[in-house]
């Protein structure tokens, strides 16, 4: 892991092997073989059906037009919206989600609605809040927390049930207060938990956003890839989807990588 | 790579029923009756705030609960048009997921033991896992029409990664001295891989087959709504667009019944399906 790190000696060498043997290993070469291979297939393919579905080429030279004037500033609007969404849900998430835990009565009447409307596509509610909100910005920023906010309070709320009671009998042998116990066992036992939904929220806030500007809100990244795609610029569409695709992965490896240094007594196995 | 571990994502029907260990005699909140009794309580009182809430409010903003329950009355009894339109998706749901579990589950087991062929396609798949497929809804417009196809289609592409991901965790999780124990005592390939690797792959595949399930209703309801209008999505989207909201909610709460209704059945499936596992899935 901290391999990185370490990874500035002077002749490049991290256990034994340079850094190139590092990069050049059967594997990434095999992946990179796999992407040539695939493009130039794709390429070739593209170019007998333009219509279909676009070309490697084509996509980079609509990029190279449509990014920075057009894509990205969509794609900000959209940002912006997921993140007021998500500084919202994780709070209140977090909070329903050791309030139902902590408290009995709360637990048997709320979980059966809370598990209902985690189930639900949030896509179905979009009608209804149109009609409620507008189509405004306030309306991404409630489907992002509709979407988020659910995975959040079950997964706390599992975290902080399931714990194991034999910790805190052990605290409690040994005097801890309440605050203690919280800090030192409640915390950090429920923390991989909460990590796991807020990756799951933030999935879906992000499909939720998309979804409520390509049917309502059109603007964002939602809005160019529904507006290319009504004038067949397939390649134009395709630059949308390939941001968004780089962006969830930098987005979803970050989370855990942040998990991995936040929560390093949680061996990535455990939460399953 | 790193989306690997989202094979964590566990949707989780919780056990309510699960009381902590109590010295005492069982408290009201911990018995079947009183649980029931909370239950109804707050149901009737949901209803009765929502029905006092819509009453002084525009119809078309918000229906109360007599009307919807009269909606649904004619949409279920009368008209059945809400059997009709979920009738539809579900099969079409069906057969989307089925595809994709065909698809998945070997083709999981293959990337899970053979390290060349989850290089190849690992950039792929990781891509297309970690993209929303609402994405894809555009494009599949453009490339297959707004016809049956596009529905399956993202059915297909909804529910497809999760059991993909989920298949290759757990082929990859099988503890290897299980599998040089199986060598050791010359087991065939065939051996290992039916009395090993799949056994103790299946509780991940059927965690990733109960992610997908519920991915593939999103995404049948998603194509229902962005580009078809038809099955329960279009209804749905037809009543809104007329503002006849006593019908919107007998239709969110149609999509909601097979949804929860999805989630309960897998989960019963999964406790009958690996029973050795009883007990110790608790915290999932």
């Amino acid at each position: 892991m901290g391999a990185a790190t370490t990874a500035s000696t002077v002749d490049g060498t991290v256990g034994g092997r340079t850094i190139a043997e590092r990069v050049l290993t059967r594997r990434n070469g095999l992946k990179i073989a796999s992407l040539l291979v695939v493009f130039s297939m794709w390429e070739l393919w593209g170019r007998a059906n333009p219509f279909f579905a676009s070309y490697p080429t084509a996509i980079a030279e609509a990029a190279s037009r449509i990014l920075f004037p057009e894509v990205l500033p969509a794609f900000l609007t959209t940002l912006w919206a997921l993140t007021v969404g998500m500084v919202l849900a994780i709070p209140i998430g977090m909070a329903f989600g050791f309030g139902l835990a902590r408290f009995r009565l709360l637990e048997v009447a709320l979980l059966p609605y809370m598990n209902a409307i985690y189930a639900t596509p949030r896509i179905a509610l979009i009608p209804i809040l149109v009609l409620w909100l507008g189509i405004a910005f306030e309306l991404r920023v409630t489907i992002v927390i509709l979407g988020a906010v659910f995975p959040i309070i079950i997964n706390t709320y599992s975290g902080a049930k399931h714990m194991d009671s034999e910790m805190i009998d052990t605290g409690r042998a040994f005097m801890a207060s309440e605050r203690q116990l919280l800090k030192t066992i409640i915390i950090p036992a429920t923390a991989p938990f909460v990590f796991a939904g807020i990756r799951i929220g933030l999935g879906r806030g992000v499909s939720g956003v998309i979804v409520a500007e390509m049917t309502a809100a059109l603007t964002g990244i939602g809005r160019i890839l529904i507006s290319h795609a009504k004038y067949l610029q397939i390649a134009e569409v395709f630059v949308g989807i390939m941001l968004l695709g780089l962006f969830s992965l930098v987005l979803m490896g970050g989370l855990v990588r942040a998990q991995r240094r936040l929560t390093p007594w949680d061996d990535a196995e455990r939460a399953r | 790579m790193t989306a690997r571990t989202a094979a964590e994502a566990t949707p989780t029907v919780s056990q309510p029923t699960s009381p902590a260990p109590s010295p005492r005699k069982p408290g009201l909140l911990y018995r079947r009756s009183g649980i029931w009794l909370v239950r109804i309580v707050t149901f009737v009182a949901i209803i009765a705030f929502w029905e006092w809430y819509a009453s002084d409010k525009s119809i078309a903003l918000i229906a109360p609960p007599t009307r919807v329950a009269q909606s649904f009355y004619e949409m279920v009894v009368v008209d059945q048009s809400l059997i009709v339109a979920l009738a539809g998706s579900v099969v079409t749901m069906f057969i989307g997921l089925v595809l994709a579990m065909l698809v998945a589950v070997p083709l999981g087991i293959a990337m899970g033991r053979s390290t060349t062929l989850d290089a190849v396609l690992d950039p792929y798949v990781t891509f297309l896992y970690v993209l929303p497929s609402v994405a894809f809804v555009p494009v599949l417009v453009v490339m297959l029409g707004i016809d049956f196809q596009l529905r399956l289609a993202l059915i297909f592409l909804s529910a497809v990664f999760p059991i993909l991901i989920n298949t290759i965790a757990g082929v990859k999780h099988v503890d290897q001295e299980l599998i040089d124990g199986g060598r050791s005592f010359v087991a065939t390939e065939r051996q290992i891989m039916r009395t090993i690797v799949l056994p103790s792959s299946i509780p991940y595949i059927f965690a990733g087959i109960r992610i997908g399930f519920s991915a593939a209703w999103v995404g049948c309801i998603v194509a229902e709504m962005t580009a078809l209008i038809t099955g329960v999505g279009g209804l749905l989207l037809e009543a809104a667009s007329r503002f006849r909201t006593a019908d919107v909610f007998v239709a969110i709460f149609g999509i909601m019944i097979v949804a929860v209704t999805i989630q309960w059945f897998m989960s019963r499936l999964e406790v009958w399906l690996t029973p050795w596992r009883r007990g110790e899935t608790e915290g999932h």
